[in-house]
């Protein structure tokens, strides 16, 4: 009889299990860096689609106000556009006088002059209300196509203004 | 006569008539034209008198602009052209 020599394989060692308070630790800094790189992100591309949406809005007014490189222009695009409509009515005579004689063909002003003529009619106890309502209207009537496709319908009421 | 900074003028005109303006010492240049439109004449005035330049022709009620300066510094009035008494 012949004995056969046999090995008995021990069993691999078990890795050492974490404590179960560390893994506990572990998970929740795990989750908590999660949501705070989660809500960071979100909250950017929320920002993003916001200002997307703002730009869109005022697109045309980004757009008419960048720098036409004429100081002269650029301040009045931005009485037009972008400034209080208290400071173009207070502008009105330099706004309409020189935007009507220099800057005719200009397609931003126009919205200026829209902008001035609801202002006025508005405007019950606007100082020389009378005399910027006959200005306008003058303007508006004797100015380009594109002026007067903005802003004509203004023109019987503002003369009306006493 | 209506005052603005550095010019006096009157305040209605009639169309195709004369118009007294009075510019400060600093200034010899009279701009006038109508308000809307491109035209405009230049006049050189003596400062500090009262001097007559002629109106452009305009429809009664109509407005012009009376001007004095350059750049930032022009300053304008605003002239109501008014029918010529009968």
């Amino acid at each position: 009889m012949r004995l056969e020599p046999v090995y008995l394989v021990a069993p691999e060692p078990e890795p050492p299990k974490i404590p179960t308070r560390r893994a506990f630790l572990l998970a929740g800094a795990t989750f908590a860096a999660g949501l705070t790189l989660g809500g960071a992100c979100g909250y950017a591309a929320g920002s993003s689609a916001n200002t997307s949406v703002q730009t869109g809005e005022g697109e045309d007014d980004v757009r008419e106000l960048e720098s036409t490189g004429n100081a002269e222009l650029d301040e009045l695009r931005r009485l037009a556009v972008k400034a209080p409509i208290e400071e173009l009515a207070e502008k009105w005579l330099y706004f309409l006088q020189v935007s009507s004689k220099d800057y005719r063909h200009d397609e931003v002003l126009p919205r200026g002059v829209e902008r001035l003529a609801k202002y006025i009619l508005a405007t019950p106890d606007l100082d020389q209300r009378k005399l910027i309502a006959n200005a306008t209207a003058q303007v508006i009537e004797l100015g380009e196509q594109h002026l007067q496709d903005r802003a004509i319908r203004y023109v019987p009421q503002l003369r009306r203004v006493r | 006569m209506q005052n603005g900074e550095g010019i006096r003028v009157s305040t209605t005109a009639v169309s195709g008539g004369s118009i007294t303006v009075n510019v400060g010492p600093t200034d010899d240049v009279v701009e006038i034209g109508v308000l809307g439109g491109t035209a405009t004449t230049t006049h050189h005035v003596p400062g500090d008198k009262d001097t007559l330049i002629p109106v452009p022709s305009a429809e009664a009620g109509s407005l012009l602009v009376v001007m004095v300066g350059k750049g930032k510094r022009k300053r304008r009035i605003v002239v109501t052209i008014v029918a010529p008494t009968p």
